[in-house]
């Protein structure tokens, strides 16, 4: 044994300096170690929790929003869909309006070019009469040979036609 | 890769092959005295008793896991940094190992004591690699060194820059000498003096103040005798004096010849665990030194390198395979061995 250098009291020694050592440690390093490992273990546990319990709220409070807004969306489709009904009638109303008018329009302008043309168809007949009786009176005043009877009648015709 | 020998490289490489010729041709390093039991630091005594270099370096790793235990928990923050991260996911991720093997309750109970072990051992053969370990200590003359330790091969010393240092010019002391030195040696301790040679012979020994822990059988001899006696306590502290019952007689098979054959050998297998668990430690560690020093003795540079990055790895994994199988110990003194009794 003392070949080997295994000794009693170094063996004693080694062992009561291992059991210090022990006693030491665990005492004083890996229990602190081990309830900061604990702690933080809690800590993320808790944090992970509140994080669920918010996502959760988030999450109804999303529903409650897109219930409102689809509600809100609906309510603008019926107030879209009233007016533009509404405006339909309006143009309805519109249309009518302008077109009677416009039939009224023309009613009264198709009577007055009628009064015109009764006025003018008139007044063509007096000139007419008029001017047939001044180419009769030519006639008579120059004797009516064959020639000059034909020369009147297209002076005639050509100023009748001119005016 | 390609701007490997290149520029400054080039010079760094060809730099250290040189250093590593010339030591190889020039510095002769001494083969530092390979004993098996630990050596006794001369003058150094605490009552009676001679320490010896492997008890201080065990102090010295007693006090570095102290150190590292103690400045990781003294600041400790929520958001861990540095030091604490580092001692959380060792605590951790050797915690899970432990759950693996024997469950969440056993894991907690024990992982103080396994970490104990692994750091301690870890240290105490990590502290080997560090220069001046094994090659700082007490030169004495070889008569001494042979009374005290039973050197006897010496060398011859020289002068360096004001430093004292082992040459490579062995002086060795013949048998008669050996003999001589006993006798007076035995009459000086009968006369309870110190001894000093009557004459000296030129040759030195030089004894380091430290050297590392686990190359002495007290230390690992210690610890798995400690381990195994808490097995025990474990076993008894568990079952009560039904413990026993594993040794005299188990019942295991039903035939009474066979398992009284079984309990023999479980009783020397107690022995068995406190012999491979030290030796093994023991003898990892020593070869490792003794690796070393005949590395640094062949070329003095860049060679011990990658022996050191071994020894590394090593002194790693003889901590935790001596740690890992305490916790198996401990475990396996928990089970009943008559398992049908309870099933």
């Amino acid at each position: 044994m003392a070949q080997l250098g295994i000794n009693g009291p170094f063996l004693l020694a080694q062992i009561i300096n291992f059991v210090l050592l022990y006693l030491l440690l665990n005492r004083f390093v890996f229990p602190p170690l081990r309830k900061m490992l604990e702690e933080r273990k809690q800590r993320i546990v808790e944090g992970l929790t509140a994080a669920d319990v918010a996502r959760q709220e988030a999450e109804e409070e999303r529903s409650r929003l897109m219930a409102k807004l689809e509600e809100e969306r609906a309510e603008a489709q019926r107030r879209i869909a009233r007016a533009s009904s509404q405006a339909e009638r309006v143009k309805i109303d519109i249309l009518t309006e302008a077109r009677r008018e416009a039939e009224e329009i023309r009613v009264r302008a198709r009577a007055e070019a009628e009064a015109e043309k009764q006025r003018l168809l008139g007044e063509a007949q007096k000139q007419i009469a008029e001017l047939a009786l001044l180419a009769t009176e030519r006639v008579v005043r120059h004797g009516l040979d064959e020639s000059l009877q034909k020369q009147l009648i297209d002076d005639f015709l050509t100023e009748t036609s001119l005016n | 890769m390609r701007k490997l020998f290149q520029g400054k490289n080039l010079i760094v490489i060809i730099g250290v092959l040189g250093a590593v010729v010339v030591s190889a041709l020039f510095v002769k390093v001494p083969l530092p005295t390979i004993l098996l039991p630990a050596e006794k630091i001369p003058g150094l005594q605490i009552g009676g008793f001679h320490i010896t270099n492997t008890l201080i370096a065990t102090l010295l790793a007693d006090l570095t896991v102290l150190l590292i235990g103690l400045l990781t928990v003294r600041k400790m923050s929520a958001v861990p940094k540095g030091l604490q991260n580092l001692a959380e996911w060792v605590f951790e991720i050797f915690e899970s190992m432990l759950t693996d093997i024997g469950g969440k309750e056993k894991a907690r109970a024990w992982l103080p004591i396994f970490l104990t072990i692994l750091l301690f051992l870890l240290f105490a053969n990590w502290w080997e690699l560090v220069p001046g370990f094994d090659s700082v200590g007490i030169i004495e003359p070889v008569e001494v060194a042979y009374a005290q330790n039973g050197v006897s091969r010496g060398y011859e010393i020289e002068s360096v820059a004001g430093i004292v240092t082992l040459t490579d010019r062995q002086v060795i002391l013949d048998k008669t000498r050996q003999h001589e030195i006993k006798t007076e040696f035995a009459a000086a301790e009968a006369a309870d003096e110190e001894y000093h040679p009557h004459e000296t012979s030129g040759g030195y020994v030089l004894t380091p103040l430290l050297r590392a822990a686990a190359t002495d059988l007290n230390l690992t001899i210690g610890l798995a005798l400690f381990v195994v006696l808490m097995s025990h306590a474990i076993g008894v502290r568990k079952m009560g004096l039904k413990y026993f019952r594993r040794f005299l007689m188990p019942v295991i098979t039903g035939m009474k010849p066979i398992d009284f054959f079984v309990g023999i050998l479980e009783f020397i297998s107690e022995f068995a665990k406190i012999i491979s668990l030290s030796f093994r430690l023991f003898g990892n560690i020593f070869a490792g030194q003794v690796l070393l020093f005949v590395m640094a003795f062949l070329v003095a540079f860049l060679l011990p390198l990658p022996f050191m990055g071994l020894e590394l790895f090593v002194g790693f994994m003889q901590a935790f395979v001596f740690a890992i199988l305490t916790f198996i110990y401990f475990e396996q003194a928990t089970h009943s061995h008559a398992g049908d009794e309870h099933h």
